[in-house]
């Protein structure tokens, strides 16, 4: 497999795909029909290019911690293989066994909720826990929630048990070595680190927007089942959720309140026939796994809210409210509710947002 | 054939003495100013001139110059038209020099010898003490205000000759108005609902907090800002006369009876450039809105379109009280001690709930960064404004009257002014641990929101101020309890952690 040079194949198979005029469809058909190596060469006559990138980017891959793998490799994914538009190499940090487990694709918009992000993390966590793993984009908002909720799960449990858990598959749109977002880099580690990290993008490929739709079908053909935590009518989520049926995977959305603007996607998805998902329990059913398998076991670690300010935790339950508004439907002295408020707050069943006050239930 | 006549020149809100020295002497026929004029005083000849034919006098054929005295200070603008014709009438012998001894002069010419008024009357006029000084009608009013009882009103400059010779009356100026104005604030019952908004309004006024609004387009920032003037307590005397003088150099409107005695309320477009906002110019360095609010409201609606340079420029008169101004020239000291209200949207798109919001990332956090960090510290409260609701809006019972708040509003002046000899929001951090005592609750719930990073240092200290004020609001002159702390800390929205944490 390797030539005079000692470089192996998979360096030829990353070099090729980061060819200049390369396209999709030519780099799958020259790399399931012939040796990289092969391809390679036939290709110095068809593009300016000399052996040294060859060798820039193994020692690129090398030196930024990246593994790659091309379509004709046999550990290269089995569900991506009969993909109708499979990516001809991956880059990717972790291991692939991680694609073994049983896989929910979660997904939702940038800018959520508290609510929204509180759901993400939760199914992350108990996901983790039932050693289901979770595909996710590691953008902003119910994505990089769900990946941090499986992180907390990690960091409870114990070294040992370990080996157990739901791992965290990301599929990123730029190069493994450009973090997007940046304030997710700790995430983005993580998740190299503890499952896989992935991209169809070589070393400092920059996340350009057209980018994203093409990595949410990685997303899409990776999972099982497509779970869309909170979504606009359009956007990112909702073009995963169009891969996720071109390729007849199930989705499921989690129902919102009809008046917020960022769960207007989800609620049309459940119009259009979408199963709505409410706990972890359904996407057990959904992989038609033992949903007993969480029953009796409660998640609830919070502290009970005194009574005394339950009335205003349930004003602040459905749908995010202003402080006024608490005032006047409570009939109320304002500093009786700041008290509660704050009380609620402390022990986490509230969250402020710009002066908005929202309840976090299951 | 010489004469020397008193007049005023403005420099910020003083007014400075000048002589204006008339010789006319044989030579060929001219007229030359010199003194060091500005533009618009060199252009005094063409005007004088026509003013003294248009009025029957007689012009001197000879060699007229005239220096304004002292001549190394740069003097601008149109005050001193009647001093040079009434120089050139006595020089030329026209009237008698004797009579114009205790006289000065403050009025533009127009080209038929009318007396035209000048910006700044009250300013100049108080510079010139122990004279009488002649002033155009419309100058009146203000210029009574710095020297009530020693100013002249003539309409044409023949009218003041007459005077002058004991030929003619001055023109009587004992005012049919009250020298009271009356107050025009809209009335805080016109706010319906908006608890929240209305209780920061009242703290601000209180306490003389700075506040700065967030919500959405229409939910009611403006209206409330503008009502905010109407609960502050009346201007003393002393800040009465100070806001005159201020309004009248910067040629400011000046309410009926020429004395400002309510508090004013200024709210610059945010296109406003620097000079316009802290003063400035070229030579008489004119107040800025940073000025005009003293002792009132400056309003900044869109706070986060003003030019970053300009809203820098606020910092000093927010914590100085005051602005000084230096130029190559000359340099002055304005009073600009304001209440300052900002009002701004949460994002580009106007926002509103969680989930509502479509702007991008990016849009938001460049919107957002307009207005960061020190700018931000200086306003005790921040203040989230949702839409009124329905019910509200349609509620036919009015909100609680600006009289009524007014008086809570006075009385913790009162309070404060004993306690510590200025309002609760200039308490030093020393002060405040003596006159803003915490109970143990209360100091563990500031210990938990310092811990989790949401308070900084200086915000602990903004936050016992203003909860100093809303203890003082409802009576309490001694510790300070939970729940006032609680309502201090709702009413200083974070701004900048919109993105939720994950």
């Amino acid at each position: 497999m390797s030539n005079h040079l000692g470089l192996p194949a998979w360096a030829y198979a990353a070099a090729l795909s980061q060819l200049e005029g390369m396209t999709p469809k030519k780099l799958r058909i020259a790399l399931l029909h012939e040796d990289p190596e092969d391809a390679w060469n036939r290709s110095i006559s068809d593009y300016p290019i000399t052996e040294d990138s060859v060798a820039r980017m193994f020692e690129c891959c090398e030196e930024k911690n990246m593994q790659v793998v091309s379509i004709a490799d046999p550990t290269y994914p089995r569900t991506l293989r009969y993909d109708p538009t499979p990516p001809a190499v991956l880059f990717y940090r972790g291991s692939l066994a991680a694609l073994q487990q049983r896989r929910v694709g979660i997904v939702g918009t940038r800018s959520p909720t508290p609510s929204g992000v509180y759901t993400a993390r939760e199914f992350g966590e108990q996901l983790a826990a039932n050693e289901i793993a979770v595909v996710s984009g590691l953008a902003r908002g119910i994505d990089g929630a769900v990946h941090h909720g499986m992180k907390l799960h990690y960091d409870e449990a114990l070294p040992s048990t370990s080996q157990a858990l739901g791992k965290p598959i990301g599929v990123v749109a730029c190069g493994l070595d450009v973090v997007y977002p940046k304030s997710n880099a700790g995430l983005w580690n993580w998740v190299g680190e503890n499952g896989l990290l992935l991209s169809e993008y070589g070393p400092g490929v920059q996340p350009e927007p057209y980018r994203f739709p093409q990595r949410n079908r990685i997303i899409a053909a990776l999972s099982e089942v497509v779970v869309v935590v909170e979504s606009r009518e359009s956007g990112g989520s909702m073009l995963t959720v169009a891969e996720a049926i071109r390729r007849n995977i199930e989705v499921f959305a989690v129902p919102g309140s009809p008046r917020v603007a960022s769960a207007g996607g989800t609620n049309l998805l459940i119009q259009q026939g979408c199963g709505p998902v409410t706990s972890v329990d359904d996407l057990f059913a959904a992989l038609a796994l033992d949903h007993r398998r969480t029953a009796g076991s409660s998640y609830e670690t919070r502290v009970p809210p005194d009574a005394h300010d339950l009335y205003v935790l349930h004003e602040c339950q459905d749908g995010a409210v202003t402080l006024d508004h608490l005032v006047l439907s409570l009939r109320r002295p304002l500093h009786d509710i700041a008290v509660s408020l704050g009380r609620l707050e402390a022990l986490g069943w509230v969250v402020d947002t710009n002066g908005w006050w929202e309840a976090l239930m299951r | 054939m010489f004469s020397s006549i008193r007049s005023a020149t403005l420099l910020g809100i003083q007014g400075t003495p000048i002589s204006v020295e008339v010789h006319i002497g044989s030579g060929l026929p001219g007229f030359t100013v010199v003194g060091l004029p500005d533009e618009a005083c060199r252009e005094a000849r063409d005007r004088v001139r026509a003013a003294l034919l248009s009025s029957g006098a007689e012009w001197p054929n000879k060699k007229i110059t005239v220096n304004l005295a002292p001549s190394s200070q740069r003097k601008g603008g149109v005050g001193l038209d009647l001093a040079l014709a009434m120089g050139i009438l006595a020089a030329s012998g026209q009237i008698p020099i004797d009579h114009l001894a205790e006289y000065s002069f403050v009025a533009e010419l127009g080209l038929d010898g009318s007396l035209r008024p000048v910006p700044g009357a009250a300013p100049l006029v108080a510079g010139l003490r122990d004279t009488r000084v002649v002033v155009a009608p419309p100058n009146a009013r203000e210029a009574k205000v710095a020297s009530p009882r020693s100013i002249h009103c003539a309409g044409t400059l023949r009218e003041v000759v007459l005077a002058l010779r004991g030929d003619g009356e001055w023109l009587d100026t004992s005012s049919q108005e009250s020298m009271k104005g009356t107050t025009h604030f809209a009335d805080m019952s016109d706010v319906r609902g908006q608890p929240t908004a209305r209780l920061a309004a009242e703290i601000a006024a209180a306490g003389g907090h700075h506040i700065l609004f967030v919500g959405s387009p229409g939910a009611g920032k403006t209206m409330i800002a503008e009502r905010l003037p109407g609960l502050l307590p009346p201007l003393t005397n002393e800040e009465a006369v100070t806001a005159t003088m201020i309004h009248s150099a910067a040629g400011a409107s000046l309410p009926p009876g020429g004395l400002i005695t309510f508090p004013p309320f200024r709210a610059p477009h945010h296109s406003a450039s620097m000079i316009a906002m802290v003063g400035g110019g070229s030579s008489v360095l004119r107040p800025g809105e940073a000025s005009l609010a003293h002792g009132g409201v400056l309003f900044l609606d869109e706070v986060g379109e003003f030019m970053p340079s300009v809203l820098d420029a606020l910092r000093q008169p927010l914590e100085e009280g005051e602005v000084r101004i230096a130029r190559a020239s000359a340099g002055v000291t304005l009073p600009a001690r304001f209440l300052l209200v900002g009002a701004t949207n949460p994002c580009p798109c106007g926002g509103g709930a969680p989930g509502a919001c479509v702007c991008n990332e990016t849009a938001r956090a460049r919107y957002l960064r307009r207005l960061s960090g020190p700018f931000l510290d200086r306003f005790d409260l921040r203040v989230a404004v949702a839409m009124t609701g329905v019910e509200e809006l349609l509620d036919v019972r009015e909100g609680e009257p600006t009289a009524i708040v007014q008086e809570r509003v006075a009385r913790v002046r009162q309070m404060s002014l004993h306690r510590s000899g200025g309002v609760n929001a200039r308490l030093s951090a020393q002060e405040l641990d003596t006159y803003a005592p915490l109970t143990n609750e209360a100091r563990n719930v500031l210990r938990r929101e310092l811990e989790l990073g949401r308070l900084t240092g200086r915000g602990y200290h903004r936050i016992r101020r203003v909860a100093r004020t809303l203890a003082d609001l409802s009576g309490n002159d001694g510790e300070i309890p939970e729940d006032t702390i609680r309502v201090a800390l709702l009413l200083r929205t974070r701004l900048h952690e919109r993105d939720v944490a994950i």
